[in-house]
């Protein structure tokens, strides 16, 4: 047994997390700059095709931003309890 | 056709576009290449850091993000040179060239930190925080230039 195996996360819950933070990340902002475009922007508030685009692009970005602190606080939290040592005979 | 519409108008036009994404894609390559590197020599030893040090390649991926939303914005507002001014082209090749070098810059720097504080994390957990800060300071280089794309956009 490699040394200090006992104290991690299974491979396969820390492979599941990090594939949906990551799926988060990549298309949660895409998505929400069309979605925000075509349903809030430009049926809701009608604003002109510029404006529209802009609004959207900071939108984009800014839940963006939000999924990436949302990833690095949980990595930073994930290892941040200290493993108690393993007992080994 | 007027002297303020030429035919070739749209071509600043799309090539900001293209210089937007391929530029971005280019730093964002290689941040992601290089800190792999760093991840796949530290991970031999410390695989339960890869969560972690996971983190460098995520920023250096939204980095290409960056280009894309530009890109889309310019691709967006490209129409036939008759209601295209060739200073619209020019504006938007300057948005794309903005937000393109900016987002090599920003990638390169990601990349090499990256490599360096995932290395380092594996011997002293304590840098991680550091690395994160230096990660973001890394990839504000990026939102500046996306910032002044934008800016440049609405002229």
């Amino acid at each position: 047994m490699i040394e200090g195996r006992a104290n991690e996360l299974p491979d396969f819950q820390v492979f599941r997390t990090v594939i949906k933070y990551c799926m988060v990340i990549i298309i949660v902002p895409v998505l929400s700059f069309f979605v925000a475009k075509s349903i809030l922007f430009d049926g809701v508030l009608r604003l002109d095709p510029i404006n529209s685009s802009v609004y959207s692009a900071v939108v984009a970005v800014v839940v963006l931003h939000v999924a990436l602190g949302l990833y690095i606080f949980k990595a930073y939290s994930e290892t941040e309890k200290d493993p108690k040592p393993v007992k080994k005979d | 056709m007027a002297e303020n519409n030429p035919i070739y108008g749209p071509f600043f036009g799309v090539m900001g576009a293209a210089s937007a994404i391929i530029f971005s894609a280019l730093g964002a390559a290689y941040g992601t290449a290089k800190s792999g590197t760093g991840i796949a020599a530290m991970s031999v030893m410390r695989p339960e850091l890869i969560m972690k040090s996971i983190i460098p390649v995520v920023m250096a991926g939204i980095i290409a993000i960056y280009g894309l939303v530009v890109a889309v914005l310019i691709a967006g507002a490209l129409q036939e040179p008759a209601n295209y001014p060739l200073y619209k082209g020019f504006i938007h090749l300057g948005a794309g060239l903005a937000v393109g070098f900016s987002g090599l810059a920003a990638g390169f720097a990601i990349g090499i930190v990256g490599d360096a504080g995932v290395r380092g994390t594996a011997q002293q957990p304590r840098l991680f925080v550091g690395m994160i800060l230096i990660l973001i300071f890394a990839e504000v280089l990026g939102l500046y230039g996306l910032i002044v794309a934008i800016y440049l956009y609405t002229k």
